[in-house]
């Protein structure tokens, strides 16, 4: 095969990854709300959905170096191509930078998806929080925090009586489940910003960008997530230092 | 080659939906709590936990709550 025919080929592959991939995952991007909704904001069943997809997902990524390193790679050697020639790494970083990109915009459907989904749930959360409860003893009126999402003791002003306030399932997965959508929608520039620097060194085989940069990087990341944390539940201030501690030593102890 | 397409569409429609049917059949229903509030009370006596009490005794007629 010429090298023509086989450049071709390749593009091709390329093209119907790119296009499958995007297909899947806007109808995905219009379904998975639907099923929010359906299930009366169930968050479980919301993350099985996403693993499911998810994985169909990282696949058809996957395929493209797969593909290249069983097949492309050895068809363009045989059009009498060295591994070295400007024209054979140009193929190959097409693929590796359609795959980079691909798990860059998967990162961004899952953020987009789960931070509109923890949006509806804040809603309606905030909704149920904002209703009359009443003391259990006397009937008073008891005011209810709207930005607290766990089981509290309120002392009735009138009665002095002693009650628990649960604010429910909804309530209790803005901690589980939305804080860290919105974190994560709020600190996505910054992440996409250091898996790109990363992806320059993996292409250049060599630290373009050295190891301050990406921890300086990946910092901007975790402060911006645990910033956005508190904006929503302010109890967590208390812990900043530790959380953004705990988390920055997975890049700086481990990589 | 139309036949080919609608096919693959097809395909591509039942993957997504079997994902989604098969996450709502498979994921466990838990029974969800309802916000709202409820007050310990005293078996022996009934009496509510007033404020700046501990959840040991009663404060009333002194029985044990747990």
């Amino acid at each position: 095969m010429s090298f023509t025919a086989t450049q071709n080929r390749w593009d091709t592959f390329l093209t119907k990854i790119e296009d499958r991939f995007h297909d899947v995952l806007s109808k995905t991007e219009a379904a998975l709300p639907l099923l929010f909704e359906a299930t009366d904001f169930e968050t479980t069943t919301f993350h099985n959905a996403w693993q499911g997809i998810y994985t169909q997902a990282s696949d058809l990524i996957s395929k493209i170096d797969s593909t290249w390193f069983d097949k492309v790679e050895e068809t363009f050697l045989d059009t009498h191509l060295d591994d070295d020639s400007v024209q054979f790494i140009k193929e190959r970083n097409k693929g590796f930078q359609l795959q980079h990109d691909l798990d860059q915009e998967l990162k961004s459907y899952e953020v987009r998806i789960f931070s509109e989904a923890a949006k509806k749930l804040l809603v309606t959360v905030k909704e149920t929080l904002s209703k009359d409860f009443s003391c259990t003893q006397c009937q008073a009126k008891l005011p209810v925090k709207n930005n607290f999402f766990r089981s509290y003791y309120s002392t009735c002003d009138y009665c002095q009586t002693v009650n628990t306030f649960e604010p429910g399932t909804k309530a209790r997965n803005i901690e589980h489940f939305a804080i860290n959508a919105l974190g994560e929608e709020a600190a996505l520039e910054h992440y996409l910003k250091y898996e790109q620097l990363k992806f320059q060194n993996y292409l250049k085989d060599r630290d373009v960008f050295g190891k301050d940069e990406l921890v300086n990087q990946y910092r901007k990341y975790i402060e911006t997530f645990l910033k956005k944390r508190i904006e929503i539940i302010p109890d967590y201030q208390d812990r900043y230092e530790k959380d953004l501690t705990a988390k920055m030593s997975l890049i700086i102890d481990y990589s | 080659m139309q036949d080919n397409a609608e096919k693959k569409q097809k395909k591509e429609k039942s993957v997504l939906d079997d994902i989604l049917g098969n996450a709502i059949s498979s994921t466990k229903k838990h029974e969800e709590t309802n916000a709202g509030l409820e007050t310990k009370k005293c078996k022996s006596c009934g009496a509510a936990r007033p404020s700046d009490t501990d959840l040991k005794y009663c404060d009333f007629c002194e029985n044990q709550f747990y």
